[in-house]
Protein backbone atom coordinates (compact mmCIF):
# COMPACT_ATOMS: atom_id res chain seq x y z
CA UNK A 1 0.00 0.00 0.00
CA UNK A 2 2.51 1.83 0.73
CA UNK A 3 5.58 1.04 -0.91
CA UNK A 4 5.81 3.10 -3.21
CA UNK A 5 7.56 6.20 -1.33
CA UNK A 6 11.02 6.07 -2.26
CA UNK A 7 12.14 8.91 0.04
CA UNK A 8 14.28 8.01 2.33
CA UNK A 9 15.14 4.71 0.96
CA UNK A 10 18.68 3.28 0.48
CA UNK A 11 19.22 1.72 -2.90
CA UNK A 12 21.80 -0.30 -2.61
CA UNK A 13 24.73 -0.71 -5.23
CA UNK A 14 28.56 -0.10 -5.97
CA UNK A 15 29.21 2.71 -7.26
CA UNK A 16 31.50 5.75 -6.71
CA UNK A 17 28.17 8.23 -5.35
CA UNK A 18 27.70 5.25 -2.57
CA UNK A 19 31.12 5.23 -1.44
CA UNK A 20 31.63 9.27 -1.06
CA UNK A 21 32.18 10.13 2.31
CA UNK A 22 28.07 11.45 3.60
CA UNK A 23 29.58 15.16 4.34
CA UNK A 24 30.31 15.65 0.74
CA UNK A 25 26.90 14.44 -0.35
CA UNK A 26 25.31 16.51 2.55
CA UNK A 27 27.39 19.96 0.70
CA UNK A 28 26.55 18.49 -2.93
CA UNK A 29 22.94 18.31 -2.10
CA UNK A 30 23.06 21.92 -0.41
CA UNK A 31 24.65 22.92 -3.31
CA UNK A 32 22.19 21.32 -5.92
CA UNK A 33 19.67 22.78 -3.83
CA UNK A 34 21.23 26.52 -3.70
CA UNK A 35 21.62 26.36 -7.79
CA UNK A 36 17.50 25.16 -8.68
CA UNK A 37 16.93 28.00 -6.31
CA UNK A 38 19.50 29.78 -8.20
CA UNK A 39 18.11 28.91 -11.87
CA UNK A 40 14.89 30.78 -12.79
CA UNK A 41 14.83 29.13 -16.19
CA UNK A 42 14.72 26.55 -18.39
CA UNK A 43 17.88 26.33 -19.02
CA UNK A 44 19.26 26.77 -15.50
CA UNK A 45 16.90 23.66 -14.87
CA UNK A 46 17.94 22.11 -17.91
CA UNK A 47 22.05 22.25 -16.95
CA UNK A 48 20.97 21.16 -13.53
CA UNK A 49 18.76 18.04 -14.70
CA UNK A 50 21.53 17.20 -16.65
CA UNK A 51 23.60 16.90 -13.81
CA UNK A 52 21.28 15.43 -11.73
CA UNK A 53 21.38 12.85 -14.95
CA UNK A 54 24.88 12.84 -14.39
CA UNK A 55 25.44 11.34 -11.15
CA UNK A 56 22.40 9.22 -11.13
CA UNK A 57 23.88 7.62 -14.08
CA UNK A 58 27.44 7.20 -12.06
CA UNK A 59 25.52 5.69 -8.80
CA UNK A 60 23.72 3.32 -10.56
CA UNK A 61 20.45 3.45 -9.13
CA UNK A 62 17.70 2.53 -11.84
CA UNK A 63 16.14 5.62 -12.91
CA UNK A 64 12.69 4.01 -12.10
CA UNK A 65 13.54 3.31 -9.12
CA UNK A 66 14.50 7.16 -8.29
CA UNK A 67 11.00 8.47 -10.14
CA UNK A 68 9.03 6.47 -8.15
CA UNK A 69 9.76 9.63 -5.17
CA UNK A 70 8.16 11.76 -7.23
CA UNK A 71 4.60 9.85 -6.94
CA UNK A 72 4.09 10.96 -3.76
CA UNK A 73 4.58 14.57 -4.51
CA UNK A 74 2.59 14.59 -7.71
CA UNK A 75 -0.44 16.67 -6.17
CA UNK A 76 1.90 18.90 -4.37
CA UNK A 77 3.70 19.47 -8.04
CA UNK A 78 0.16 19.86 -9.69
CA UNK A 79 -0.61 21.95 -7.05
CA UNK A 80 2.01 24.26 -7.18
CA UNK A 81 1.48 24.99 -10.79
CA UNK A 82 -2.48 25.75 -10.59
CA UNK A 83 -2.25 28.08 -7.69
CA UNK A 84 0.79 30.06 -9.41
CA UNK A 85 -0.84 29.75 -12.65
CA UNK A 86 -4.25 30.78 -11.72
CA UNK A 87 -3.44 33.62 -8.80
CA UNK A 88 -0.10 34.75 -10.20
CA UNK A 89 -0.91 38.67 -10.35
CA UNK A 90 2.07 40.27 -11.59
CA UNK A 91 1.64 39.77 -15.77
CA UNK A 92 -1.05 40.93 -17.93
CA UNK A 93 -3.83 38.54 -17.50
CA UNK A 94 -5.28 37.32 -20.79
CA UNK A 95 -8.41 35.75 -18.57
CA UNK A 96 -10.22 37.27 -15.43
CA UNK A 97 -12.48 35.77 -13.36
CA UNK A 98 -13.16 36.92 -9.90
CA UNK A 99 -9.80 36.01 -8.16
CA UNK A 100 -8.70 34.09 -11.02
CA UNK A 101 -6.23 35.26 -13.44
CA UNK A 102 -4.58 33.94 -16.23
CA UNK A 103 -1.23 35.25 -17.51
CA UNK A 104 1.24 33.92 -19.35
CA UNK A 105 3.75 34.98 -17.45
CA UNK A 106 1.63 33.59 -14.37
CA UNK A 107 2.01 30.22 -16.31
CA UNK A 108 5.72 30.30 -16.97
CA UNK A 109 5.79 30.97 -12.87
CA UNK A 110 4.02 28.33 -12.59
CA UNK A 111 6.12 25.73 -14.89
CA UNK A 112 9.01 27.13 -13.23
CA UNK A 113 7.94 26.56 -9.54
CA UNK A 114 6.70 22.69 -10.82
CA UNK A 115 9.84 22.27 -12.23
CA UNK A 116 12.05 23.52 -9.52
CA UNK A 117 10.09 21.36 -6.63
CA UNK A 118 10.51 18.52 -9.09
CA UNK A 119 14.13 18.81 -9.56
CA UNK A 120 14.32 19.28 -5.93
CA UNK A 121 13.09 16.56 -4.51
CA UNK A 122 15.03 14.40 -7.26
CA UNK A 123 18.21 15.97 -6.35
CA UNK A 124 17.74 15.42 -2.48
CA UNK A 125 16.62 11.78 -3.44
CA UNK A 126 20.01 11.18 -4.48
CA UNK A 127 21.72 11.44 -0.86
CA UNK A 128 18.93 9.57 0.21
CA UNK A 129 19.56 7.00 -2.32
CA UNK A 130 23.26 6.19 -2.11
CA UNK A 131 23.58 6.90 1.85
CA UNK A 132 22.55 4.49 4.75
CA UNK A 133 20.53 6.28 7.15
CA UNK A 134 23.24 5.41 9.57
CA UNK A 135 26.06 6.78 7.10
CA UNK A 136 23.65 10.15 6.96
CA UNK A 137 23.23 10.87 10.48
CA UNK A 138 27.29 10.07 11.31
CA UNK A 139 27.46 12.33 8.79
CA UNK A 140 25.43 15.33 9.63
CA UNK A 141 26.67 14.98 13.42
CA UNK A 142 30.32 15.40 12.17
CA UNK A 143 29.33 18.17 9.72
CA UNK A 144 27.77 19.72 12.81
CA UNK A 145 30.07 19.06 15.64
CA UNK A 146 31.17 22.45 15.75
CA UNK A 147 28.28 23.59 17.33
CA UNK A 148 29.07 21.06 20.16
CA UNK A 149 30.88 24.06 21.63
CA UNK A 150 28.15 26.49 21.63
CA UNK A 151 26.26 23.62 23.90
CA UNK A 152 24.39 22.32 21.17
CA UNK A 153 23.65 18.56 22.00
CA UNK A 154 24.25 17.37 18.41
CA UNK A 155 25.14 13.86 19.35
CA UNK A 156 21.89 13.35 21.01
CA UNK A 157 19.87 15.07 17.88
CA UNK A 158 21.97 12.66 15.68
CA UNK A 159 20.79 9.73 17.98
CA UNK A 160 17.24 10.81 17.46
CA UNK A 161 17.47 11.45 13.32
CA UNK A 162 18.63 8.01 13.20
CA UNK A 163 16.20 6.35 15.56
CA UNK A 164 13.58 8.54 14.22
CA UNK A 165 14.83 7.38 10.41
CA UNK A 166 15.35 3.61 10.73
CA UNK A 167 11.44 3.60 12.11
CA UNK A 168 9.97 5.15 9.65
CA UNK A 169 10.09 1.67 6.95
CA UNK A 170 8.97 -0.40 10.05
CA UNK A 171 6.09 1.95 10.54
CA UNK A 172 4.97 2.06 7.13
CA UNK A 173 4.84 -1.65 7.27
CA UNK A 174 2.92 -1.69 10.44
CA UNK A 175 0.30 0.63 9.24
CA UNK A 176 0.03 -1.82 6.31
CA UNK A 177 -0.65 -4.79 8.66
CA UNK A 178 -2.83 -2.87 11.15
CA UNK A 179 -5.08 -1.31 8.21
CA UNK A 180 -5.28 -5.23 6.81
CA UNK A 181 -6.37 -6.18 10.25
CA UNK A 182 -8.86 -3.69 10.74
CA UNK A 183 -9.84 -4.42 6.91
CA UNK A 184 -10.58 -8.25 7.94
CA UNK A 185 -13.06 -6.50 10.60
CA UNK A 186 -14.63 -4.43 7.99
CA UNK A 187 -13.59 -1.10 8.05
CA UNK A 188 -14.50 1.27 5.18
CA UNK A 189 -11.96 3.47 3.75
CA UNK A 190 -13.69 4.53 0.99
CA UNK A 191 -17.52 5.89 1.45
CA UNK A 192 -18.99 8.52 4.08
CA UNK A 193 -18.74 11.45 4.88
CA UNK A 194 -15.13 13.33 5.65
CA UNK A 195 -15.45 12.81 9.46
CA UNK A 196 -17.01 9.83 8.80
CA UNK A 197 -14.04 8.37 7.14
CA UNK A 198 -11.94 10.09 9.89
CA UNK A 199 -13.09 8.04 12.08
CA UNK A 200 -12.61 5.36 10.40
CA UNK A 201 -8.93 5.38 11.16
CA UNK A 202 -9.17 5.70 14.60
CA UNK A 203 -9.08 1.84 14.67
CA UNK A 204 -5.62 2.47 12.55
CA UNK A 205 -3.84 5.40 14.59
CA UNK A 206 -4.31 3.88 18.20
CA UNK A 207 -2.37 0.33 17.38
CA UNK A 208 0.22 1.93 15.37
CA UNK A 209 0.61 5.07 18.56
CA UNK A 210 0.69 1.84 21.08
CA UNK A 211 3.34 0.00 19.12
CA UNK A 212 5.58 3.00 18.31
CA UNK A 213 5.82 3.21 22.49
CA UNK A 214 6.32 0.12 22.86
CA UNK A 215 9.16 -0.37 20.34
CA UNK A 216 10.04 2.85 21.82
CA UNK A 217 10.33 1.73 25.30
CA UNK A 218 11.85 -1.78 24.14
CA UNK A 219 14.91 -0.22 22.19
CA UNK A 220 15.76 2.31 25.28
CA UNK A 221 15.32 -1.14 27.21
CA UNK A 222 17.74 -2.40 24.98
CA UNK A 223 20.31 0.49 24.96
CA UNK A 224 20.05 1.22 28.47
CA UNK A 225 21.39 -2.40 28.58
CA UNK A 226 24.24 -1.64 26.60
CA UNK A 227 24.69 1.03 29.09
CA UNK A 228 24.32 4.06 26.68
CA UNK A 229 24.61 7.23 28.39
CA UNK A 230 24.11 10.43 26.88
CA UNK A 231 26.80 13.20 26.90
CA UNK A 232 29.99 11.40 26.91
CA UNK A 233 32.39 11.30 23.96
CA UNK A 234 31.50 7.88 21.99
CA UNK A 235 34.12 6.68 19.06
CA UNK A 236 32.63 5.23 16.34
CA UNK A 237 33.27 1.20 14.98
CA UNK A 238 33.96 3.07 11.67
CA UNK A 239 35.01 6.60 11.57
CA UNK A 240 34.63 8.38 8.77
CA UNK A 241 37.94 9.57 7.00
CA UNK A 242 38.44 11.70 3.71
CA UNK A 243 40.21 10.26 0.93
CA UNK A 244 41.21 11.48 -2.85
CA UNK A 245 37.78 10.44 -4.11
CA UNK A 246 35.89 13.08 -1.51
CA UNK A 247 38.77 15.61 -2.94
CA UNK A 248 37.68 15.20 -6.35
CA UNK A 249 33.73 15.02 -4.96
CA UNK A 250 34.62 18.93 -3.41
CA UNK A 251 36.25 20.03 -6.74
CA UNK A 252 33.46 18.65 -8.75
CA UNK A 253 31.02 20.41 -6.29
CA UNK A 254 32.64 23.68 -5.99
CA UNK A 255 33.21 23.80 -10.11
CA UNK A 256 29.75 22.76 -10.62
CA UNK A 257 28.65 26.01 -8.31
CA UNK A 258 30.71 28.51 -9.75
CA UNK A 259 29.76 27.80 -13.25
CA UNK A 260 26.32 28.27 -12.42
CA UNK A 261 26.26 31.14 -10.36
CA UNK A 262 28.88 32.83 -13.23
CA UNK A 263 26.64 32.07 -15.40
CA UNK A 264 23.92 33.44 -13.55
CA UNK A 265 25.58 36.72 -12.97
CA UNK A 266 26.78 37.09 -16.35
CA UNK A 267 22.84 36.54 -17.63
CA UNK A 268 22.22 39.20 -14.71
CA UNK A 269 24.75 41.38 -16.10
CA UNK A 270 23.82 41.69 -19.73
CA UNK A 271 19.95 41.75 -18.76
CA UNK A 272 18.88 38.47 -20.18
CA UNK A 273 17.03 36.39 -17.47
CA UNK A 274 14.04 35.28 -18.00
CA UNK A 275 11.77 32.32 -18.26
CA UNK A 276 13.57 30.49 -21.07
CA UNK A 277 17.00 31.46 -19.31
CA UNK A 278 17.64 31.31 -16.09
CA UNK B 1 -15.89 -23.51 -0.42
CA UNK B 2 -12.72 -21.54 -1.52
CA UNK B 3 -11.34 -22.53 -4.28
CA UNK B 4 -7.73 -20.90 -5.68
CA UNK B 5 -6.73 -21.87 -9.51
CA UNK B 6 -3.56 -21.31 -11.18
CA UNK B 7 -3.22 -18.24 -8.81
CA UNK B 8 0.18 -16.08 -9.12
CA UNK B 9 1.16 -13.72 -7.34
CA UNK B 10 4.64 -11.00 -7.72
CA UNK B 11 6.34 -8.23 -5.76
CA UNK B 12 7.06 -4.81 -7.33
CA UNK B 13 10.37 -6.22 -7.75
CA UNK B 14 9.07 -9.37 -9.79
CA UNK B 15 9.97 -11.66 -7.32
CA UNK B 16 7.37 -14.45 -7.32
CA UNK B 17 5.23 -15.23 -3.92
CA UNK B 18 3.03 -17.44 -5.26
CA UNK B 19 3.51 -19.83 -7.95
CA UNK B 20 0.35 -21.23 -9.95
CA UNK B 21 -1.42 -22.59 -6.58
CA UNK B 22 -4.94 -24.43 -7.52
CA UNK B 23 -6.36 -25.56 -4.24
CA UNK B 24 -9.67 -26.63 -2.62
CA UNK B 25 -10.89 -26.21 0.56
CA UNK B 26 -14.60 -27.95 1.22
CA UNK B 27 -17.17 -26.64 3.72
CA UNK B 28 -16.47 -27.71 7.50
CA UNK B 29 -12.52 -28.68 6.43
CA UNK B 30 -10.14 -28.37 9.28
CA UNK B 31 -7.38 -27.07 7.10
CA UNK B 32 -3.66 -26.93 7.97
CA UNK B 33 -0.94 -24.42 6.07
CA UNK B 34 2.41 -25.38 7.16
CA UNK B 35 5.86 -23.78 5.11
CA UNK B 36 8.73 -22.25 5.99
CA UNK B 37 8.88 -18.41 6.91
CA UNK B 38 8.70 -16.44 3.67
CA UNK B 39 7.12 -19.36 1.66
CA UNK B 40 3.96 -17.71 0.51
CA UNK B 41 1.05 -18.43 3.21
CA UNK B 42 0.65 -15.10 4.84
CA UNK B 43 0.19 -14.23 1.01
CA UNK B 44 -2.19 -17.09 0.38
CA UNK B 45 -4.51 -16.22 3.36
CA UNK B 46 -4.78 -12.77 2.70
CA UNK B 47 -6.03 -13.32 -0.72
CA UNK B 48 -8.74 -15.49 0.92
CA UNK B 49 -10.91 -12.88 1.94
CA UNK B 50 -9.56 -10.59 -0.78
CA UNK B 51 -6.89 -8.32 0.66
CA UNK B 52 -4.80 -9.09 -1.74
CA UNK B 53 -5.54 -9.10 -5.89
CA UNK B 54 -3.69 -12.00 -7.14
CA UNK B 55 -1.76 -11.10 -10.31
CA UNK B 56 -3.31 -13.70 -12.86
CA UNK B 57 -5.55 -16.96 -11.26
CA UNK B 58 -8.68 -16.31 -10.03
CA UNK B 59 -10.19 -16.94 -6.64
CA UNK B 60 -14.16 -18.27 -5.98
CA UNK B 61 -15.95 -18.34 -2.79
CA UNK B 62 -19.11 -20.38 -2.93
CA UNK B 63 -18.40 -20.39 -6.50
CA UNK B 64 -18.13 -17.08 -7.44
CA UNK B 65 -14.94 -15.68 -8.93
CA UNK B 66 -14.19 -12.48 -5.77
CA UNK B 67 -12.42 -10.54 -7.92
CA UNK B 68 -15.13 -10.03 -10.73
CA UNK B 69 -16.26 -6.63 -11.13
CA UNK B 70 -19.74 -5.80 -8.33
CA UNK B 71 -18.72 -8.62 -6.00
CA UNK B 72 -19.12 -6.89 -2.58
CA UNK B 73 -15.06 -7.68 -1.21
CA UNK B 74 -16.10 -5.82 2.19
CA UNK B 75 -19.06 -8.57 2.24
CA UNK B 76 -16.67 -11.10 1.70
CA UNK B 77 -14.76 -9.87 4.64
CA UNK B 78 -17.83 -11.05 7.41
CA UNK B 79 -18.27 -14.46 5.25
CA UNK B 80 -14.52 -15.25 5.31
CA UNK B 81 -13.07 -13.99 8.81
CA UNK B 82 -8.99 -13.07 8.64
CA UNK B 83 -7.14 -13.59 12.56
CA UNK B 84 -3.86 -11.86 12.06
CA UNK B 85 -1.14 -13.17 13.99
CA UNK B 86 -0.25 -10.66 16.33
CA UNK B 87 -3.38 -9.37 18.04
CA UNK B 88 -1.85 -5.55 19.03
CA UNK B 89 -2.61 -4.72 14.91
CA UNK B 90 -6.24 -5.04 15.55
CA UNK B 91 -7.28 -4.17 19.16
CA UNK B 92 -8.01 -0.15 19.97
CA UNK B 93 -11.09 0.27 21.88
CA UNK B 94 -11.38 1.20 25.39
CA UNK B 95 -12.85 -2.15 26.38
CA UNK B 96 -12.76 -5.62 25.63
CA UNK B 97 -16.13 -5.94 24.85
CA UNK B 98 -16.38 -2.45 22.78
CA UNK B 99 -13.34 -3.80 20.84
CA UNK B 100 -15.29 -7.52 19.69
CA UNK B 101 -18.39 -5.64 18.96
CA UNK B 102 -16.19 -3.36 16.21
CA UNK B 103 -16.72 -5.89 13.60
CA UNK B 104 -20.42 -6.75 13.99
CA UNK B 105 -21.29 -2.93 14.54
CA UNK B 106 -19.24 -2.48 10.89
CA UNK B 107 -21.57 -5.72 9.25
CA UNK B 108 -24.79 -3.40 10.23
CA UNK B 109 -25.91 -4.97 13.58
CA UNK B 110 -27.47 -2.62 16.00
CA UNK B 111 -25.85 -2.13 19.40
CA UNK B 112 -27.52 -4.84 21.58
CA UNK B 113 -27.13 -7.33 18.66
CA UNK B 114 -23.10 -6.52 18.28
CA UNK B 115 -23.42 -6.94 22.26
CA UNK B 116 -25.06 -9.93 22.41
CA UNK B 117 -22.63 -11.13 19.52
CA UNK B 118 -19.67 -9.95 20.87
CA UNK B 119 -20.54 -11.93 24.16
CA UNK B 120 -20.71 -15.11 23.13
CA UNK B 121 -17.89 -15.06 21.09
CA UNK B 122 -15.76 -14.05 23.93
CA UNK B 123 -17.69 -16.87 25.98
CA UNK B 124 -16.90 -19.14 23.24
CA UNK B 125 -13.26 -18.38 23.35
CA UNK B 126 -13.10 -18.74 27.06
CA UNK B 127 -13.23 -14.89 28.40
CA UNK B 128 -15.05 -14.35 31.60
CA UNK B 129 -17.73 -12.09 31.87
CA UNK B 130 -15.51 -9.63 34.32
CA UNK B 131 -12.91 -9.26 31.98
CA UNK B 132 -15.21 -7.71 29.59
CA UNK B 133 -14.62 -3.66 30.91
CA UNK B 134 -11.09 -4.08 31.06
CA UNK B 135 -8.85 -2.56 28.70
CA UNK B 136 -7.86 -4.93 26.11
CA UNK B 137 -4.27 -3.82 26.74
CA UNK B 138 -3.84 -4.70 30.35
CA UNK B 139 -4.57 -8.83 29.17
CA UNK B 140 -1.57 -11.00 28.93
CA UNK B 141 -0.50 -12.28 25.37
CA UNK B 142 -2.57 -14.90 25.26
CA UNK B 143 -5.49 -13.35 26.54
CA UNK B 144 -4.76 -10.45 23.47
CA UNK B 145 -4.98 -13.42 21.32
CA UNK B 146 -8.16 -14.90 22.19
CA UNK B 147 -9.81 -11.70 21.93
CA UNK B 148 -8.57 -10.79 18.49
CA UNK B 149 -10.38 -14.43 17.48
CA UNK B 150 -13.49 -13.24 19.50
CA UNK B 151 -13.15 -10.14 17.37
CA UNK B 152 -13.38 -12.23 14.25
CA UNK B 153 -15.89 -14.61 15.49
CA UNK B 154 -18.45 -12.07 16.67
CA UNK B 155 -18.68 -11.55 12.78
CA UNK B 156 -19.79 -15.50 12.91
CA UNK B 157 -17.65 -15.75 9.56
CA UNK B 158 -18.37 -19.44 7.67
CA UNK B 159 -14.55 -19.51 6.93
CA UNK B 160 -12.54 -19.02 9.77
CA UNK B 161 -8.99 -18.45 8.68
CA UNK B 162 -6.10 -17.90 11.20
CA UNK B 163 -2.42 -17.04 10.85
CA UNK B 164 -0.37 -19.45 13.57
CA UNK B 165 -2.79 -19.17 16.39
CA UNK B 166 -0.94 -20.48 18.89
CA UNK B 167 2.36 -19.15 18.46
CA UNK B 168 3.28 -17.39 21.86
CA UNK B 169 1.03 -19.43 24.07
CA UNK B 170 2.08 -21.79 26.33
CA UNK B 171 1.47 -25.60 25.97
CA UNK B 172 -2.08 -25.50 28.14
CA UNK B 173 -3.03 -22.50 26.37
CA UNK B 174 -2.03 -24.05 22.70
CA UNK B 175 -4.14 -27.06 23.62
CA UNK B 176 -7.08 -25.08 25.04
CA UNK B 177 -7.39 -22.90 21.70
CA UNK B 178 -7.07 -25.74 19.91
CA UNK B 179 -9.70 -27.54 21.03
CA UNK B 180 -11.77 -24.96 21.26
CA UNK B 181 -11.37 -24.08 17.41
CA UNK B 182 -12.51 -27.77 16.89
CA UNK B 183 -15.67 -27.33 19.53
CA UNK B 184 -16.66 -24.28 17.20
CA UNK B 185 -15.98 -25.92 14.05
CA UNK B 186 -18.10 -29.12 15.34
CA UNK B 187 -21.08 -26.76 16.67
CA UNK B 188 -20.97 -24.20 14.66
CA UNK B 189 -20.32 -26.11 11.88
CA UNK B 190 -17.84 -23.75 10.01
CA UNK B 191 -14.70 -23.93 8.11
CA UNK B 192 -11.22 -23.20 9.55
CA UNK B 193 -7.90 -22.62 7.47
CA UNK B 194 -4.91 -22.42 10.15
CA UNK B 195 -1.23 -21.56 9.46
CA UNK B 196 1.09 -23.22 11.90
CA UNK B 197 4.35 -24.09 12.72
CA UNK B 198 3.74 -26.91 14.82
CA UNK B 199 3.56 -30.40 13.09
CA UNK B 200 1.59 -31.84 15.44
CA UNK B 201 -1.14 -29.43 16.04
CA UNK B 202 -1.52 -29.99 12.59
CA UNK B 203 -1.77 -33.52 12.16
CA UNK B 204 -3.52 -33.29 15.37
CA UNK B 205 -6.58 -31.42 14.30
CA UNK B 206 -6.58 -30.99 10.56
CA UNK B 207 -8.35 -33.35 7.97
CA UNK B 208 -6.41 -31.61 4.64
CA UNK B 209 -2.98 -30.09 4.80
CA UNK B 210 -1.24 -27.78 2.65
CA UNK B 211 2.60 -27.27 2.32
CA UNK B 212 3.96 -24.28 0.73
CA UNK B 213 7.66 -23.80 -0.30
CA UNK B 214 9.11 -20.92 -2.32
CA UNK B 215 5.67 -19.88 -3.54
CA UNK B 216 4.95 -23.58 -5.02
CA UNK B 217 2.57 -25.98 -3.51
CA UNK B 218 4.74 -28.57 -2.95
CA UNK B 219 2.23 -31.29 -1.05
CA UNK B 220 -1.51 -30.83 -0.56
CA UNK B 221 -3.84 -33.64 0.84
CA UNK B 222 -5.12 -35.75 3.79
CA UNK B 223 -2.50 -35.42 6.95
CA UNK B 224 -1.48 -39.12 6.31
CA UNK B 225 -0.36 -38.31 2.44
CA UNK B 226 1.75 -35.92 3.92
CA UNK B 227 3.63 -36.44 6.96
CA UNK B 228 4.36 -39.97 5.58
CA UNK B 229 6.69 -38.06 2.95
CA UNK B 230 9.14 -36.99 5.73
CA UNK B 231 12.30 -37.05 3.40
CA UNK B 232 10.11 -34.16 1.20
CA UNK B 233 9.54 -32.61 4.24
CA UNK B 234 12.98 -32.43 5.74
CA UNK B 235 14.29 -30.96 2.35
CA UNK B 236 12.02 -27.98 2.67
CA UNK B 237 13.24 -27.34 6.13
CA UNK B 238 10.11 -29.06 7.64
CA UNK B 239 10.07 -31.88 9.60
CA UNK B 240 7.11 -35.14 10.06
CA UNK B 241 5.74 -35.62 13.48
CA UNK B 242 7.40 -36.67 16.27
CA UNK B 243 5.05 -39.41 16.70
CA UNK B 244 6.23 -40.77 13.08
CA UNK B 245 9.80 -40.56 13.47
CA UNK B 246 9.39 -42.68 17.13
CA UNK B 247 7.15 -45.26 15.38
CA UNK B 248 9.71 -45.16 12.09
CA UNK B 249 12.30 -45.67 14.50
CA UNK B 250 10.49 -48.70 15.97
CA UNK B 251 9.53 -50.21 12.77
CA UNK B 252 13.68 -50.01 11.35
CA UNK B 253 14.36 -52.26 15.07
CA UNK B 254 11.01 -54.57 14.09
CA UNK B 255 9.13 -53.63 16.75
CA UNK B 256 6.19 -52.36 15.16
CA UNK B 257 5.54 -53.91 11.29
CA UNK B 258 3.90 -51.28 8.81
CA UNK B 259 4.30 -47.65 10.45
CA UNK B 260 1.20 -45.43 9.24
CA UNK B 261 1.17 -43.38 12.17
CA UNK B 262 1.32 -39.26 12.54
CA UNK B 263 -0.03 -38.75 15.70
CA UNK B 264 0.72 -39.36 19.11
CA UNK B 265 -2.62 -40.76 19.80
CA UNK B 266 -2.53 -43.29 17.29
CA UNK B 267 1.43 -44.09 18.10
CA UNK B 268 -0.16 -45.08 21.33
CA UNK B 269 -2.87 -46.97 20.19
CA UNK B 270 -0.39 -49.14 18.24
CA UNK B 271 1.98 -49.37 21.52
CA UNK B 272 -0.33 -50.03 23.80
CA UNK B 273 -1.61 -53.39 22.02
CA UNK B 274 2.00 -54.38 21.61
CA UNK B 275 2.76 -54.44 25.61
Amino acid sequence: MFREITLGQYYAADSVVHKLDPRVKLLGTLIYIISVLMAGGLTGYFIAAIAYIIVMKISRVPFSFALRGLKSVFWIVLMTFLCNAFFYTGGTPFIKYGVISISISGIEYGISMAVRLVLLVLGSSILTLTTTPNELTYGLEKAFSFLCKVNVPVQEIALMMSIALRFIPILIEETDKIMKAQASRGTDFETGSIIKRVQNYIPIIIPLFISAFRRAGDLALAMESRCYRTGYPRTKMYPLKYNSTDGSGYTVLLIYLSLFTLLKCVLIYIGKTGFFTM
Amino acid sequence: MIEFENVSYCYEDDKKVLEDITIKIEDGDFVGIIGHTGSGKSTLIQMMNGLLKPDTGTIKYNGKNIFENGYDLRELKFHVGVVFQYPDYQLFETTVLKDVMYGPLNMGMTQNQAMEAAKNALNLVGISDEKFKKSPFELSGGEKKKVSIAGILAMNPEVLVLDEPVAGLEPEGRRNLLKMLEKIRKENNITIVMVSHSMENVADYCNHVIVMNDGKLELNGTPEDVFMQAEKLEKMGLSSTLAYYIMRELQNRGIVTDNKTITMKEAYACLEKLL
